[in-house]
């Protein structure tokens, strides 16, 4: 009885998963770790929808996402290791000197 | 198949959960690898073999690495606190509402959930020759599809890595004016 | 496999109607060749090479146009591009941005110890990015696209990586810029999966290209994944304008970053994200237009209020550059919802996008010249007496934000008014009695900031001593210095007393 829907099912799950630790969560590292998981979750649907509708292109968009983002990654840590060295925290709530 | 897809879901989505609430980063980092694990069985069962390995290779394997590598790097101390303030709680309210909201929207479906995955046809090798770009599994398929249709974006990430290079050295690099300059002052 | 649907797939791959974009990227390489080859990072020689040959491309682009600007609409690369005249508008513009910002590069770079040649390299790959933004008409290369100017962005706000206002506007950038491409994402897998569904009366072979979703969309205006699917999709490019309520990024991240990073993310970022919300509300989800427009037009009233009154008691100068980009924003957001009613609306927003540089560019020129070390803590306070101080950098100011507070000789005055006459135009009268009430509220704090810097003068006679350290003078203007803010403020006045230039962009 294994239909689309299930796989939505999942993706939906992680996505909202994802955007429920971004909300949450105060570590910069695991923040970022959710919003990996919220992409992850559009490939899952990505790939999902191509195999049900016979179409390649969702299969071709997948390269680029997962390209995306090992580049964003990439810079992001960079960012995260340079303030660490700064501010000696990856915490949200002590990055508040941008005030007024 | 049905017992392996609840198998997989099940991989997928509680080491997710528990990435998302265990306060140690370095579990969460490795809860996430095994979330990914699942999620490119998944793919198996969708036929779309060439993208389970590359999950594998280059999010459970790269990505996911780097992240640990920078974790146990940084080495951070500091505990988070999980208590959660009326921000968090509206936070977490709000992405509840969306978690309802859209599956509600899924399972609603609008006559989408028709098929079932046994019935579908089995994907071909190769796209058939009047629709070059249909659904294919070879990894010939997928080269094809994007030196042709795909041959601008393909070239854009090439432009996009680039920035991330260059964009990680400006970040990370310390400039040998810096190593000058710090050296002349030690000197003096 | 049938190679020749391959080759009639490719076929249309004219790489040569993209020379403005492969230019830029050229240029990139040579600078990081040039400092490879000369071991040393001469910021002249370096700012010489981008700049002239950014000239050089104006010129030639300028030159291609004898031959008639470019009519009609083209569908380039199997339909992931399409070429009209606003996208080659757009691309004169953004390259325009991307002089101004190495101009203003220089002048930052100058006075800190910091990488050079990566500034210049990244501000040309990120406009060459922005182009194809414009440009593209398909969901997989708007996306591709849409990420290489934000990962390029995350390194140009973050660039100051001494400061740690810089890097932790990165941060915030990032964590904000990811969770919206996020959104988008979501939103575009949903689409292609609903409009691609052979279930579904009407489905269309290429889901991601705007034509065939717009044919889908139109046979199924109604149903919940196509809702879901282009709210989210909406909700993605509000991040990246700015819009209520996706707007609590921009006040730390234009503060934080350097100076010439936030005019461009100010400028060009905002101007590629209306382009591409235009594009969108008027193509594929041209149907959908029963709600997109009560919802754009309440998210344009709250943008334009939210900035406006945010602003009012800001002392930092950043700050409120940034907050009243967000009520820019929302009368741009504005001229959106104009034009998809009123087909001319749209050479307003690109006209009123070129007043919104023009004016920007001076401010940010003038405060990028007078933050020679604190880039980030520029208040108020430190502009008074700057008529006595530096009387060039003082006008240039007050043309500039007399401009983006719309007075009447100057080019934002006409950028407003065609707005309004569009939104009028349309039916718009809600939306254009909250703009012009948040105007009158711009006035104000526009002018308090002209008060500070040219009013104070005649007051300082009586010997108020200010127990505020002003910033270090300045270095001495340069001639470009001059040249550059001189410019600026003449096509500012160009554009208001003489709009015949108006007329050249209404025939988009």
């Amino acid at each position: 009885m294994l239909s689309l829907n299930a796989f939505l099912l999942v993706s939906g799950l992680l996505f909202a998963i994802g955007f429920f630790g971004v909300l949450l969560r105060r570590n910069t590292l695991v923040i970022f770790m959710s919003l990996e998981l919220m992409l992850n979750a559009a490939i899952l649907a990505l790939v999902a929808f191509s195999r049900f509708n016979g179409i390649m292109d969702g299969n071709l968009f997948v390269f680029f996402i997962i390209t995306v983002a090992a580049a964003e990654i990439a810079v992001g840590l960079a960012i995260i290791v340079a303030l660490f060295r700064k501010r000696q925290t990856v915490m949200v709530e002590q990055l508040n000197s941008l005030r007024h | 198949m049905d017992i392996f897809f609840i198998l997989f879901a099940l991989l997928t989505v509680v080491p997710a959960f528990l990435m998302v609430v265990t306060p140690n980063p370095v579990a969460g980092a490795v809860f996430l690898i095994l979330s990914f694990i699942g999620m490119a069985c998944l793919f198996v069962l969708l036929e779309a073999f060439f993208l389970a390995v590359l999950q594998i290779l280059v999010y459970a394997g790269a990505i996911m690495v780097l992240f640990l590598f920078i974790i146990m790097l940084l080495d951070v101390r500091e505990v988070e606190k999980l208590r959660p303030n009326t921000v968090t709680a509206a936070a977490a309210g709000v992405s509840l509402l969306l978690l309802v909201l859209g599956l509600i929207a899924v399972l609603a479906g609008d006559g989408l959930s028709g098929q079932l995955l046994s019935a579908l046809p089995a994907v071909p090798d190769y796209p058939a020759a009047d629709e070059p770009l249909g659904l294919a599994q070879k990894v010939k398929a997928y080269g094809y599809g994007l030196f042709t249709k795909y041959m601008l974006p393909f070239q854009l990430t090439g432009i996009l890595l680039l920035i991330a290079m260059i964009g990680v050295i400006v970040l990370s690099k310390k400039r040998a004016a810096e190593e000058g300059a710090e050296s002349a002052g030690a000197d003096s | 496999m049938n190679l020749e649907a391959f080759q009639k797939i490719a076929a249309s791959n004219l790489w040569g109607n993209l020379l403005p974009e492969i230019y830029l990227v050229a240029l990139c390489l040579l600078l990081l060749v040039f400092e490879m080859v000369f071991r040393r990072q001469d910021l002249l020689l370096l700012f010489r090479v981008a700049l002239w040959g950014q000239v050089l491309l104006l010129v030639l682009m300028g030159l291609s146009y004898f031959g008639g600007f470019p009519s009609g609409r083209e569908e380039l690369f199997g339909g992931l591009l399409v070429q009209t005249p606003l996208t080659e508008t757009m691309r004169l513009f953004f390259l325009f941005g991307s002089l101004l910002v190495s101009y203003l590069g220089t002048r930052f770079l100058r006075a800190r110890n910091l990488a050079r040649t990566e500034f210049f390299a990244i501000t040309l790959l990120v406009t060459a990015a922005l182009m194809l933004l414009v440009q593209s008409n398909q969901f997989v290369l708007l996306f591709v696209a849409l990420e290489t100017v934000t990962v390029g962005f995350y390194v140009l706000v973050a660039y100051a990586r001494t400061s740690g206002y810089s890097l932790e506007a990165g941060l915030k950038y990032l964590i904000m810029g990811a969770l919206s491409s996020g959104l988008l994402l979501f939103g575009i897998v949903l689409l292609y999966g609903v409009a691609g569904s052979p279930d579904l009366a009407g489905a269309v072979g290429d889901p991601l290209h705007f034509p065939s979703l717009a044919q889908f969309i139109a046979a199924h205006p109604d149903n919940t994944l196509v809702l879901a699917g282009s709210l989210l999709v909406l909700s993605g490019i509000a991040f990246k304008v700015g819009a209520v309520p996706f707007q609590i990024w921009i006040p730390d991240v234009y503060q934080g970053a350097p100076t010439p990073v936030s005019a461009f993310l100010a400028v060009s970022s905002k101007a590629a994200g209306i382009i591409v919300l235009l594009t969108l509300v008027t193509g594929p989800f041209a149907a959908l237009s029963g709600w997109t427009i009560p919802l754009i037009s309440t998210v344009a009233v709250l943008t334009i209020l939210y900035g406006n009154l945010t602003a009012l008691p800001q002392r930092n100068v950043k700050r409120i550059m940034g907050l009243s980009g967000i009520a820019h924003a929302g009368y741009l957001l504005m001229g959106v919802v104009a034009a998809m009613t009123v087909d001319w609306a749209v050479g307003a927003i690109v006209f009123y996008l070129f007043t919104y540089l023009l004016a920007s560019f001076g401010v940010f020129g003038v405060m990028a010249l007078l933050s020679e070390g604190q880039d980030a803590d520029q208040e108020l306070d430190h502009y008074e007496d700057l008529a006595k101080r530096q009387p060039l950098l003082a006008a240039a100011l007050t043309v500039g934000l007399a401009s983006l507070a719309g007075i009447p000789p100057l080019g934002g005055f006409i950028g407003k008014l065609v707005l309004f006459i569009a939104a009028f135009q349309a039916g718009l009268y809600t939306l254009l009695a909250f703009s012009v009430v948040g105007v009158v509220l711009s006035i104000y704090y526009y002018f308090g900031w002209v008060r500070e810097a040219v009013f104070r003068v005649w007051r300082s006679a009586e010997g108020a001593g200010s127990a505020t350290p002003a910033l270090p003078e300045p270095r001495s203007l340069t001639g470009l210095d001059r040249t550059a803010l001189v410019g600026l403020s003449v096509l500012t006045l160009i554009l208001g007393v003489a709009p015949f230039v108006l007329t050249w962009f209404l025939q988009l």
